[in-house]
């Protein structure tokens, strides 16, 4: 072989290897509330194969965390998706990033509802008794196992407990918190009829007495697993989960299940306080109303142009059918707070609140 | 050929060697995340005297640096976290201070307890004192994130080093908490796993409630105080709703009295006269909700009752830790979940009169192997050999750990009844040879039926069925009630001595009692009077005189005293306790000398 060709064969080398080589991919960081895994990884998934140089990176926790996570502690997150709207104004809007002394967020989106729904099995004890007529008669049977995620730290524990106590007007049955939760905690878990709304106070320390039949965790997604195990009878989830994992569900009344805007007043006539505080910053109190999943992007976000993408990319046409399809379907329309401060690239596809 | 075969095999290897480095990175979907904390080099060298943590249990703060930290007992395990999500982060081995010794710099903790960890931003998470002295947290399977079933050791402690670095501080603060095990065999709930620790208090939780009463003084009554008043040889009474529901508790112009004016429990604590001149009541519950009543209806009205428990047990869970019931209450007036009563009156500038100590003991020192001593009208000590002479009594009970066990010891009971506690007495203080102590409430104690004192190898100790094993003290050296106000003080009219129960009565108290008239005449006297009081006999059979008891000593305001025997007193049913028109007490003994017809009685001292 001559040098000639031997230089031509380490230019080709070179050439091929060289357009294969890695790139360097952006990362876009998204804190998401979990009960949004099933449908947000088919939307990463997507988003990275339209956009080969971004690596999506998804973490999720409870909605108080995620946006924690961005507002308190101060990382680097580009998305923030969280599954009670109304915690992206309470822990966001006053709070001030310390490099450019801006709120963490002025605008959010309602962009997803969801509504609640008893999840059970097969294996569940009264499955073939239980309807949307006297499900809360069956769960405060005594041998019924009840999960309930710790609303302490997860939304959907919190709006469990709302709904029990709505039960009691929309049932006309008085006494239906104390049946299902009366004495089975080391410290009691109150429920406080006032004139115009009930209170549920939820002490600082919430533990189930020895022998209970509710089982809590500090998640819903926990509670899955007990029931596809069948270590619980019934928990509380939101529809699109109990879909996603094929579980029955005891379909509630809209005027319970949390997700008509209908029944908002409704909704309202219930509140959950923890009768602590756990953020210095915030007012432990969450209204009953209607879910309504928040997306925002933070002031201090790494990558804004490309986290204004993917939430483009989630509230369009591709977006709305992943979502859809994961039983979780995108609002029609998406009304945002701080319209003004949006995006331009997500003006055409959202309204005014 | 040969050249264009070589370019060709070129080429291909070109092509080989880039496939081996593909244009989009394969996304791996690891079930375990690597660990989000690298040990790194900290960013900050920490000064060994710079504080890093505070601890307080709300009066009192110790700040400690780094080199205190590591002066105290270390402790080393693993953990790691499983998040909300289902993400794993694999554990870890952490040094650090367990979060018990660390409450203990404050004072320790105990069952009504629990700790506040705070991050520097002002998160919080509240730990009970089972997670913090038995571990009780659930464990997480670190392979898969399954629910581990058995019981593992846990420890929840602040830890400083990870894997023998300091932690990130960017990542993890200079302080996190963590739950550890001796093995990498667990994982538990992120949201337990508190990074950015800085400070730990101590505190009450809401099992242990106060109730703020608020008038021309005010007072933090907390739950043993109200229990201890409410009990049945105090101030209990007793409602019974349209559905058969008993609720026990004390009446609200006792909670008044405690407050209306600068005395507080001793006798004509309530002041009626303000009372009829009238004041607001306002009843607030937790959440602000409140109502409001009159001051006159509520005068000694033991109808309307503050309680807090319903048909011998715990009091429904909406209404915790109290409500306020009875005849004459409408629903809307049945107010639940009371945190404050007030009184609308103006508070005195004087600063309030304290509470009486309970007496100086007496002046000989009480001696012995187990003395009974604070608040008793007999304080005494006794040998081993003496206890072991005494009649023993056999009870079983469940022990918290080894099941049913049958023991042999002396009734607490007995003992009690040699000692003549004070009847409003708060705690009984069970203290061993070493130091140790445990605190019981002094009502619960004095209810306890079978509680006893066993002599195990010739070391005395408790065991108390139905309390917690922390109070099962061994090598018992002394019982000491506290609290209370002094035996011969306690009421206008008390019973004592050889009794199963003290009884002080006020005289209005007595005054709301069943009346019963009796016709009969003075020793002395010619006219047959009409007379009106309280059946004696009645009011010493609520004392529960013991079958030892023989007689009865009848003491006046003055010193005059008289013996009578027993059994004749208890004999009289128409010997009553009345009043005079001067508003004081006398005896009133149809058939019996006129030395019994004692004026101003103030005590019967069964003997």
């Amino acid at each position: 072989m001559s040098i000639k060709h031997f230089l031509c064969s380490l230019l080709i080398l070179f050439s091929v290897t060289g357009c294969a080589s890695n790139q360097e991919k952006t990362p876009l960081v998204v804190f998401a509330a979990g009960s949004l895994i099933v449908p947000l990884d088919e939307v990463e998934k997507e988003f990275e194969r339209l956009h080969p140089n971004i690596d999506v990176r998804t973490e999720y926790h409870g909605s108080i965390q995620v946006i924690r996570h961005s507002s308190e502690l101060n990382e680097p997150i580009d998305v923030v998706l969280s599954a009670d709207y109304a915690l992206i104004p309470m822990l966001m809007y006053d709070q001030l990033e310390p490099e450019s002394n801006q709120p963490y967020a002025n605008w959010s989106c309602k962009f997803a509802s969801n509504r609640m729904g008893l999840a059970y099995t097969d294996r569940s004890r009264y499955a073939d008794e239980i309807n949307s007529d006297n499900w809360y008669e069956v769960l405060s049977r005594k041998d019924v196992r009840v999960g309930l995620s710790d609303p302490r730290f997860d939304a959907s524990g919190y709006r469990t407990l709302m709904i029990i106590k709505l039960a009691e007007k929309d049932y006309g049955k008085e006494g239906i918190f104390a049946q299902v939760f009366n004495g089975e905690f080391t410290q009691p878990l109150r429920d406080l009829d006032r004139d115009t709304k009930a209170i549920i106070l939820v002490p600082e320390i919430l533990e189930t007495r020895t022998g209970s039949h509710i089982y809590m965790r500090g998640s819903s997604v926990q509670l899955i697993s007990l029931l596809e195990a069948g270590d619980i009878d019934y928990a509380f989830e939101y529809e699109s989960v109990i879909k996603q994992h094929g579980l029955r569900e005891v379909v509630l009344p809209a005027s319970l299940d949390l997700g008509d805007s209908a029944f908002e007043q409704v909704y309202n006539q219930v509140e959950v306080k923890l009768d602590f505080r756990r953020f210095s910053s915030v007012e432990p109190i969450f209204n009953g109303e209607r879910i309504a999943y928040g997306a925002t992007i933070p002031v201090n976000a790494p990558n804004p142009d490309l986290a204004a993408e993917y939430l483009a990319f989630l509230f369009g046409d591709q977006g709305r059918e992943i979502m859809g399809r994961n039983f979780h379907p995108i609002l029609d329309p998406i009304a945002c707070d701080g319209y003004e401060n949006t995006p331009n690239l997500l003006q055409e596809l959202i309204e005014r609140e | 050929m040969q050249k264009r075969l070589f370019f060709v095999l070129m080429i291909l290897l070109a092509l080989i060697l880039s496939s081996c480095q593909p244009a989009v990175m394969e996304e791996s979907s690891p079930v375990i995340e690597a660990p989000t904390e690298v040990p790194v080099e900290p960013t900050q060298v920490i000064e060994a005297g710079e504080p890093v943590l505070e601890i307080t249990d709300g009066s009192q703060s110790v700040m400690l640096s780094m080199a205190d930290l590591e002066k105290l007992e270390v402790v080393e395990g693993y953990g790691g976290i499983l998040s909300s999500s289902g993400s794993i982060t694999p554990p870890a081995l952490y040094k650090g201070i367990s979060l018990k010794d660390l409450a203990d710099q404050v004072g320790g903790i105990d069952e009504s307890k629990g700790i506040v960890v705070y991050a520097e931003d002002g998160y919080s998470i509240t730990y009970s004192y089972d997670q913090v002295a038995g571990g009780d947290f659930l464990t997480y399977d670190p392979t898969n994130g399954t629910e581990i079933k058995d019981d593992i050791p846990l420890t929840a402690m602040i830890g400083y080093l990870r894997e023998g670095q300091p932690l990130d501080e960017k990542m993890e603060g200079k302080l996190r908490l963590i739950i550890a095990s001796d093995e990498a065999n667990q994982i538990t709930d992120g949201h337990w796993a508190v990074k950015w620790v800085v400070k730990v208090e101590v505190k009450p939780v809401a099992a242990n409630w106060f109730l703020h009463l608020e008038g021309a003084i005010t007072e933090e009554m907390d739950r043993a105080t109200f229990e201890s008043g409410s009990s049945p040889h105090c101030h209990l009474k007793v409602w019974t709703d349209e559905e058969g529901n008993e609720w026990e508790g004390m009446p609200l112009w006792y909670l008044l009295g405690r407050v209306d004016d600068a005395v507080r429990h001793e006798s004509r604590a309530f002041d009626e006269d303000l009372a009829e001149a009238g004041y607001t009541i306002t009843i607030t519950a937790v959440d602000g909700y409140s109502i409001e009543l009159q001051s006159q209806p509520a005068a000694f009205n033991d109808e309307w009752i503050v309680a807090s428990s319903m048909n011998g047990g715990d009091i429904p869970d909406k209404y915790f830790p109290l409500r306020l019931v009875g005849e004459g209450l409408d629903k809307g007036q049945m107010i639940g979940a009371i945190e404050s009563i007030k009184l609308g009156i103006e508070p005195i500038e004087e600063p309030p009169i304290v509470e009486e100590e309970a007496p100086a003991q007496a002046t000989e020192p009480v001696e012995g192997d187990v003395v009974l001593i604070g608040s008793v009208g007999k304080p005494m000590g006794w040998k081993i050999a003496d206890l072991e002479a005494m009649e023993m009594t056999t009870v079983k009970v469940d022990h918290p750990k080894k099941g049913e066990v049958e023991y042999a010891g002396i009734l607490l009971s007995d003992l009690f009844a040699l000692t003549d506690p004070a009847a409003d007495a708060e705690t009984l203080v069970a203290t061993a040879a070493d130091g140790y102590s445990a605190e019981i409430p002094a009502a619960d104690a004095l209810a306890c039926a079978d509680c006893i004192l066993v002599i195990d190898e010739g070391q005395p100790g408790i065991i108390m069925p139905g309390f917690e094993t922390s109070t099962w003290v061994k090598d018992l050296a002394s019982l000491e009630f506290k609290g209370g106000s002094s035996r011969e003080m306690s009421g206008d009219f008390v019973i004592s001595g050889n009794v199963d129960f003290v009884m002080p009565f006020m005289m209005d108290e007595i005054a709301d009692m069943d009346m019963v008239t009796i016709n009969t005449k003075h020793p002395k006297k010619e006219e047959m009077v009409d007379y009106e009081g309280v059946r004696l006999v009645e009011l010493i059979k609520m004392a529960k005189p013991t079958a030892s008891a023989k007689k009865a000593k009848l003491t006046a305001l003055d010193g005059y005293s008289t013996e009578i025997d027993l059994p004749a007193l208890m004999a009289c049913n128409d010997c009553l306790l009345a009043f005079t028109e001067d508003n004081t007490l006398k005896l009133v003994m149809p058939g019996m000398e006129s030395m019994y017809w004692v004026k101003d009685i103030v005590s019967v001292e069964i003997e």
